[in-house]
Parts: C-alpha cells; sequence; structure tokens
C-alpha cells in the first residue's frame, strides 16, 4: 500500500527521525494544528478505512506510551506490555479488529525517540520483567521500510536486562534489522495462518512462506522467535491445513529458539461483521458457527474451538513438546482440555511467559 | 417549526354539498390507508347519524377527487345514498397541501401503519426532498425521520408491488423489507413468496433473511437455489397452512442448518436431560451456549419431607452416567 497523503502535526520538530520519515516516505508533509484535515480526508472516502490506510499522520502520542495490555473479562489474560508506538496498518486484512476499533482509523506514527525513551528507561529500571510489544495497534515492521522506530527499540532494548521487546508482524521486513546488535532481547514475531487464509483473507500481507524464509533469516542472526496462530479459523479442512502450517514452521527454524506460540481463534465484536461483509464481499469468515462469548465478542462455539486447538497443538507437541504454547484470551476449559492444564492463579500465565522470556533472552532471573 | 397546516385558515374551509356523481370515485391518487374490506358498519353508522366526519375533497376539472374520506364515501355508496354528498374543501388548495391533509387526517388519530407511512412519504416525495421531509417529519407524521431513513423506504417503495400487501398483512415488517431491498429482484421475489407463505415477529424474519443468507454462503450456492430445494418448498407447502406454524418450522430448519454442531450439541444434551428424569422437582439450567462452565440446579420445597424428597432426587441424579456426559459435554 502506498502512502498517498502525509499529514503533520506542525509542532514537531524536523529532527533526524523525522527527516528520515519524511524521506522515506517520498512526500512533502501538510503541516496541521490538530487532526482535523486527516480525519476530514479520512472520512470523504467511500471506504474511510481504505483509504485510512494511505493517509500518514505524523504526530505525538497525546495517551499512555507503556500500557498494560487491556484483556477481556471471563478469559485467562497474559499481562502483556502495550508499547503504543503507532496506530493502524497499510495491510488489509478482513478480520481486523482495528476496522472497528478507531472511528474512523487513522495511521498515525508517533513521532519523539526521546519521550519513547524515557517511558522505556522507568520501565527498565523497574524490578520486574517486561513483556512489550508494539503489534498491539499497528503491526509492528510495517514501520520499518519508512521509519527508523524499529532499529531505535531493539538498539534501546539491547541495552538492558529485564524486558523482552516482541515485534509482531505479518510483513518480511526485517532487512535493516538483521545485522543490529539485538543482544537477544528482541523476539521476531510472526501471525501465521493457512495458506487459504492469508490468500482469502489477509490482502497485502506476506505469503506463509516468506514470513517463514524470514524467520529463518532472523535466526541465523540471533533473533528470538515467535509465532501466533491467531486467528485460527475454522472452514473445511482447516486442520489438515494448519497441520502443514506447523510443518513447514518446523521445517525452517528450531523449536528451541521459540520463545512461545500464542493461539487464538478468531472472534470479533458484533459490529465488526457488518463492516467484514460491506469490505470483503466474499469473505465468509463471519459465518462460522458463532456465539456471543462471556466478553460479548462473537466466539466459535467451544467445541469446535477445543477439537481445532487440540489439532494444532498435539501437532506442535510432535515436532516441539518443550515449547511453550498458550491462548489468547480463553478459559480453563479450553486450556485443560488441550493443553492439559490451566494458571489458575492469577498472574501465573504472565509468569510462565515472563520464565520463558527470561530463559530465551538472557532476562535477568532474579527478577521472575 | 411550524405545524404545516397551520398556514390553512378555518375560515378557507368551505362547506359544500356535491352530488355524488361528481366525485371521481376512481382517482385514488391521495389514498393512503387501506381500503376497508367490511365498512359495514360504517355503513350502518351514517345511516344512523349521518356523516359526523366530513370528507375532504380537491376540485379537479368540473369533478372532485377525495383527499380524505375514501371510506365515508363508499360507505355512502353502500346506502344507496347518492344525491349529496356533504364535503370540505379549500378554494384552490394545492396538491401537497392535499397530500399533508390526507397524511395528517390519519396521524391526528392514530399512528400510520408502515405502508402508510411510505405512501405518504412518497405523495410528498413530488413537492419536497428528503431532507425538507426529515425536517418537517415531526409535523406531518407525527414521527421524527431522518434523510436516510426516508431514502430507505423509498427504495422499499420501488421494490415489486408485493411489498405493501406483506407490510400491510404485518408478514414483512419495514427493517426486512429494507434488508431485502438491498437484493437482487429475483431473490427478492423468492422471498416475497416465502413470507407470503409464512407470518412470524420481525425478529425472527431478520434471522430467516441472516441465515438464508449466510447459509447460501457459507455452502457456496446461490441463494435463489436454496428457495427451490424440496426442504424449503415442503415446509412452503405444509399441508397446516398456519402461516406462524411454517414460520417456526422454516426457521428451526434453517437454523439448524446455518448452526449445524451447535443444533446438534444442543439436541443430544436436550436428550441427555431427559435421560436424567428430572420431573418437575429439579431444574437443571444450562450454560448458555456452553460458554460459560457454570451449570445450575434449582428446586423448591415447603416442608421438610419434600426437602429430604428433593435431596434424594439430587443424589440419584448425582450419579447417573448422563449427568457425567452432560457436564463432560
Amino acid at each position: 500500500m502506498k502512502i498517498t497523503n502525509l499529514f503533520m502535526d506542525s509542532t514537531i520538530p524536523l529532527d533526524n527521525e523525522i527527516q528520515y520519515l519524511i524521506s522515506r516516505v517520498g512526500l512533502t508533509p501538510e503541516m496541521v494544528t490538530n487532526s482535523q484535515p486527516v480525519y476530514d480526508l479520512v472520512n470523504s472516502a467511500r471506504d474511510p478505512i481504505l483509504k485510512a490506510k494511505s493517509i500518514l499522520y505524523i504526530t505525538r502520542n497525546k495517551g499512555a506510551v507503556v500500557k498494560e495490555c487491556p484483556g477481556t473479562s471471563h478469559y485467562t489474560c497474559c499481562d502483556y506490555t502495550i508499547l503504543h508506538t503507532a496506530t493502524f496498518c497499510t495491510m488489509d486484512c478482513s478480520y481486523c479488529i482495528l476496522q472497528a476499533y478507531f472511528h474512523p482509523p487513522v495511521l498515525q506514527y508517533f513521532a519523539g525517540f526521546e519521550s519513547l525513551a524515557r517511558h522505556l528507561d522507568h520501565t527498565f529500571s523497574q524490578n520486574q520483567i517486561f513483556r512489550i510489544g508494539t503489534g498491539e495497534y499497528t503491526d509492528s515492521l510495517i514501520w520499518e521500510k519508512i521509519s527508523l522506530g524499529p532499529r531505535f527499540l531493539i538498539e534501546k532494548f539491547a541495552r538492558q536486562n529485564n524486558s523482552l521487546l516482541e515485534l509482531k508482524t505479518k510483513t518480511i521486513n526485517v532487512d535493516s534489522l538483521l545485522d543490529l546488535d539485538h543482544n537477544g532481547k528482541t523476539v521476531m514475531a510472526w501471525s501465521v495462518n493457512t495458506p487459504q487464509i492469508i490468500r482469502s483473507e489477509e490482502r497485502g500481507t506476506a505469503t506463509l512462506i516468506s514470513r517463514l524464509e524470514t524467520a529463518r533469516q532472523c535466526e541465523a542472526k540471533g533473533y528470538k522467535l515467535a509465532f501466533h496462530f491467531d486467528p485460527m479459523v475454522i472452514y473445511e479442512g482447516c486442520e489438515a491445513d494448519y497441520k502443514k502450517v506447523v510443518h513447514l514452521i518446523f521445517s525452517h527454524v528450531s523449536p528451541e529458539n521459540i520463545v512461545w506460540i500464542s493461539i487464538g481463534s478468531f472472534r470479533f465484536m458484533p459490529q465488526l461483521k457488518s463492516v467484514i461483509e460491506q469490505r470483503f464481499p466474499s469473505s465468509t469468515i463471519p459465518y462460522g458457527e458463532f456465539i456471543l462469548g462471556l466478553d460479548n465478542k462473537m466466539r466459535y462455539f467451544k467445541p469446535l474451538r477445543i477439537h481445532l486447538y487440540k489439532t494444532l497443538i498435539d501437532t506442535v507437541k510432535e515436532y516441539a513438546p518443550d515449547v511453550l504454547m498458550y491462548f489468547c484470551m480463553e478459559d480453563e476449559e479450553v486450556w485443560e482440555k488441550t493443553l492439559g492444564f490451566f494458571p489458575r492463579k492469577e498472574g501465573e500465565l504472565g509468569r510462565l511467559l515472563d520464565k520463558s522470556a527470561a530463559a530465551h533472552c538472557k532476562l535477568n532471573t532474579s527478577l521472575l | 417549526m411550524s405545524d404545516p397546516l397551520d398556514d390553512i385558515q378555518v375560515n378557507e374551509f368551505q362547506v359544500l354539498s356535491i352530488p355524488l356523481a361528481r366525485i371521481d370515485l376512481t382517482n385514488f391518487k391521495y389514498r393512503i390507508s387501506r381500503e376497508d374490506e367490511d365498512i359495514k358498519s360504517l355503513a350502518l353508522s351514517i345511516k344512523e347519524t349521518g356523516l359526523t366526519q366530513l370528507p375532504f375533497v380537491r376540485p379537479v376539472g368540473d369533478s372532485y377527487a377525495i383527499v380524505t374520506g375514501f371510506n365515508q364515501v363508499q360507505a355512502m355508496l353502500q346506502n344507496n345514498d347518492r344525491d349529496k354528498v356533504v364535503c370540505l374543501t379549500i378554494p384552490g388548495v394545492s396538491e401537497k397541501k392535499c397530500v399533508i391533509i390526507a397524511i395528517s387526517n390519519i396521524t391526528i388519530q392514530r399512528p400510520l401503519t408502515p405502508v402508510e407511512l411510505i405512501k405518504g412519504l412518497v405523495l410528498l416525495s413530488s413537492f419536497m426532498d428528503e431532507k425538507i421531509i426529515a425536517e418537517k417529519s415531526f409535523s406531518i407524521f407525527n414521527l421524527q425521520l431522518n434523510a436516510r431513513y426516508i431514502k430507505e423506504l423509498y427504495a422499499i417503495h420501488s421494490m415489486p408491488s408485493m411489498v405493501l400487501d406483506l407490510l400491510d398483512d404485518n408478514r414483512l415488517s419495514i427493517k426486512s423489507a429494507k434488508k431485502i431491498s438491498n437484493y437482487d429482484p429475483d431473490l427478492v421475489d423468492c422471498l416475497f413468496s416465502v413470507f407470503s407463505a409464512i407470518k412470524i415477529s420481525s425478529s425472527k424474519q431478520m434471522d430467516i433473511i441472516t441465515c438464508w443468507m449466510e447459509i447460501a454462503a457459507r455452502e457456496k450456492i446461490n441463494p435463489i437455489k436454496l428457495y427451490h430445494e424440496n426442504e424449503i418448498q415442503k415446509i412452503l407447502l405444509h399441508e397446516n397452512e398456519d402461516a406462524g406454524f411454517k414460520g417456526n418450522l422454516l426457521r428451526s430448519y434453517l437454523n439448524k442448518r446455518r448452526f449445524p454442531f451447535l443444533e446438534k450439541k444442543q439436541k443430544d444434551i436436550r436428550e441427555k436431560i431427559k435421560e436424567l428424569k428430572l420431573g418437575k422437582d429439579l431444574k437443571l439450567t444450562l450454560p448458555e451456549n456452553f460458554e460459560s462452565m457454570s451449570y445450575s440446579m434449582t428446586f423448591d420445597f415447603k416442608t421438610l419431607k419434600e426437602f429430604q424428597s428433593r435431596t434424594v432426587s439430587l443424589d440419584r441424579v448425582s450419579k447417573h452416567p448422563a449427568l457425567k456426559e452432560i457436564l463432560e459435554r
């Protein structure tokens, strides 16, 4: 997706960070004193969501820079920490929750490495392990092509020992990052899905094979890896397809370099359904056997979720019995029936993940 | 906002006594309400007490078009009262004003039916666009309408005329008609045939339409093909002519097909519950859609003896293999 309009908050100084970004985008920014012109342009389009993918707004993060993942009620959360560096995405996945989360969505780059550094220094000074990611409100590596952000973060995290940085992506944008001195503190993570789902639902993303080839390149450069089977989609033949994905992962990378594998099935706020129907008329993913979950999100009927998860987990265990697998937002029954245990105590899942993070990324184990 | 009838002065009205022959009985331009099938009681009432509400007419050439009071005029015809009709009119009254009078004549008595609303809007659309109608909607229709909704209602009006019959018969709601109005004409015809054969609530109509389209998407078949399937036709042509029965049968069939696994699981669990023979003493409540893990068992008792009897039943149920199967789901 090409950026066609560049807006910039007029109070942001033209330092190296911003000059680099502007030069990479190749457009002269339109200076604005507030976000209204950006919203106006986005909203003027017939498909504001699509339009927003080509309008970049360089601004400041006026909210929390480092924050806890909000999780969801009734389901077990992994106590992740979000580093809020940008919003929205240039790729176009039918199931993307950001389409319904922001009104309207705006592709924002939050300028200010100094502010970022200040917040991170505070985090790094605490006596606690942190698993921090930038991939909650955006794809972590779409920015690698145009900004110094990912490089800045990798180098920043390399010089501390209580936090892991997870860069979660569906791209193969790692060229400028491969040779960095990451000191093992950055985990390169890919959302993976079956080729059928990538083809039909993940417009503009890299193919599964190229994601895995890139993971192999990163592994060769000493990066630790993670994979996220999320959202898993149920369709005829999906079990066999997900098994093949597992096989492909382990034919590209070694289990010992995988910090974790997360699993989650397609779930959505009810209002996303009409967005998908409108924007992706040929998609059938909103027509699964969904029920309204306890958190008021639509989820696959639980026995169907359990069946699919079990297939995936059993397959992963064949290749990598020791790799840590966990669910993003599932309950005790799902955990017990598929993984055979449930992190019942408050924060227990977080501690399990912290342990894996510490072991793989050489974090300060005394903080566990 | 001024009332659109405010600009009509009471002293503008004229009472006329018109020979029935000069009233154009074929002009239904201003007719918004459905023609009453049975106007016997109205005819009788007019015979006994005379006209208590005068029809409003508009001069058109040498004759008069009825604006309000179609039923009164019909009732007089039924009474063979063909001499003269006492009517109201306003000299030089415009068509626009007549449309507003026709609508207001109903809204001062009761809310408009969906079809009356649509017909009223379409009549008004010759004189003002939907934005202006929206602005004046409260005073004309006694309803706050927005321009987008008005446009959607126009779209319903432009569907095959059968839509108005279905709306009038309460076989189709405005919401359902709006949804259907986006589909291809052939599919619209099929769905109209479906709703002609059944009669169910608005929310169930929406369920049927949604399931219908989602089954077609899931099974990658043309939704029109679904209409011609034997199972669907069997339901629509079911020997039980009760439209409500057929509606529920169709909805149940579509739900089973749309959610095959969920429906089967629910059926299996219902059978297991039957095996428990809980009777009237105990009530087992399942977690909704089996998403939560919490079940509840409740019972009432009035005496110690009843309480003891319930605990015996509970003990029996707790050892029943069907309960284990229900909990393991």
